[in-house]
């Protein structure tokens, strides 16, 4: 292997270390994967599966709730996160959400995070508190 | 009178014909025959297809589920940006078995984080019954719901039973809020139950010692075995709209489990 293809490599490897977050999905600085302004979530779930115990409850949590409505944008009547179901139809959506649950997953339940901070997707996190700390890395 | 209202075996007579604000509460409910009816009748009903949760997990669940404050009722609380979602109002009606499970509906919604939709419980009863005041239960309004929908108030105002109300434009709107996964649960089958309370799922119930259908939102305790349902009753009955039921008048002789709705932004 030339020199060159040496650096090239190297180079490859710190992008792939810099973009591999450390929660076990994938951070991306700077960049939106939902095509819109501000920060943006989505849960993508099967609604009837038996979680863990201490991750079941970021799904329907108050507090989790509370901290989306004040960072997430409104837009019109609609705001910035959603938890779906992943047989959701989703023909009533608006297309920013059609094209995110669009996207490919590796597991459920799924976390999107998309923000002017950069972004993250992968698996979601272990409890509640783990998932508002992850979320405060993203809100301005 | 927003108070705690417990039902158990000692009191439940009182509550058969409560005067909520000067008027008179109805109920509605038809019991189900489930030998004309049983279990996994309904074309888009499949039975309970999820795996229980083991008793021995109960305590430990319930507790992590009320530390986080992660009950549907505080999905509901917060299920009209941030403000507590109002309860239906049946008026007067024997419709409680459409308010229950348009109840659901908005719950299922909220979880979604979709936006309020003021959903009208009376267009379903209405057309279902030919306009004339009918009980039925529960299984017959969700699979009403999940071919044609439900609209919003913007396209028949709530308690209204005009005939006027069913148009092109109201199906429409109808259409865009059906469900399209439920389940239907064992009569009387407390493990099933407990289960879809756990796991964040609306239990639409018939409770024939009431004869009256409401929606089961949280498990709140084991021993007392005591649930909070969401009656249809407006706000100013028990704990804005929720009361709890105690013992074996928690456990419902009907009921029906919607996972899934379609989602939209009106």
């Amino acid at each position: 292997m030339t020199e060159r293809r040496r650096y090239i490599a190297a180079g490859l490897l710190v992008a792939l270390m810099v973009a591999h977050a450390s929660k076990g999905g994938w951070h991306t600085p700077h960049s939106r994967i939902i095509n819109a302004p501000g920060l943006h979530v989505m849960i993508v779930t099967e609604r009837g599966t038996k979680l863990p115990t201490d991750q079941q409850p970021i799904l329907t949590s108050g507090d989790v709730r509370d901290v989306l409505n004040s960072a997430c944008p409104l837009i019109d009547t609609d705001t910035g996160w959603k938890f779906f179901d992943k047989d959701e139809p989703t023909e009533g959506l608006s297309q920013v959400w059609v094209d995110a649950l669009a996207r490919p997953r590796e597991s459920l339940p799924w976390l999107i995070i998309s923000s002017d901070k950069g972004s993250f997707e992968g698996p979601l996190n272990k409890d509640v508190a783990s998932f508002k700390a992850h979320l405060a890395g993203y809100v301005k | 009178m927003n108070r705690t209202v417990i039902i158990n075996d000692d009191n439940y007579r009182e509550y058969f014909h409560p005067i909520v604000d000067g008027e008179m509460r109805k109920h509605g409910l038809i019991p189900r025959d489930y030998t004309t009816h049983p279990v996994g009748c309904y074309a888009a009903a499949k039975p309970f297809d999820i795996p229980l949760i083991p008793e021995s997990e109960w305590a430990g669940r319930l507790a992590a589920q009320i530390a986080a404050k992660a009950q549907l009722s505080d999905v509901r609380n917060r299920g009209m940006g941030g403000k507590p979602i109002p309860s239906r109002d049946q008026d007067g009606k024997g419709y409680c078995w459409a308010h229950s499970s348009t109840s659901a509906a908005l719950i299922v919604r909220a979880l979604d984080n979709q936006p309020y939709a003021d959903l009208s419980a009376f267009a379903v009863a209405c057309i279902i019954k030919g306009y004339r005041d009918q009980g039925g239960w529960g299984a017959e309004s969700l699979e009403w719901i999940a071919e044609n929908g439900i609209p919003t108030s913007q396209f028949w105002p709530q308690q209204s039973m005009d005939r006027k109300n069913d148009n092109p434009e109201m199906r429409a709107n109808a259409k865009l809020h059906r469900f399209t996964e439920w389940m239907d649960l064992e009569p009387k089958n407390k493990s099933q139950l407990v289960t879809c309370l756990l796991l964040g799922i609306p239990v639409v119930s018939d409770f024939n010692w009431w004869s009256h259908s409401v929606c089961t939102i949280d498990l709140v305790s084991l021993e007392p075995f005591q649930t909070r349902i969401w009656n249809s009753w407006k706000d100013s009955w028990g704990e804005n709209g929720t009361g709890l039921l105690e013992g074996n008048k928690a456990i419902p002789d009907g009921m029906i489990a919607p996972r899934v709705m379609t989602a939209s932004i009106t």
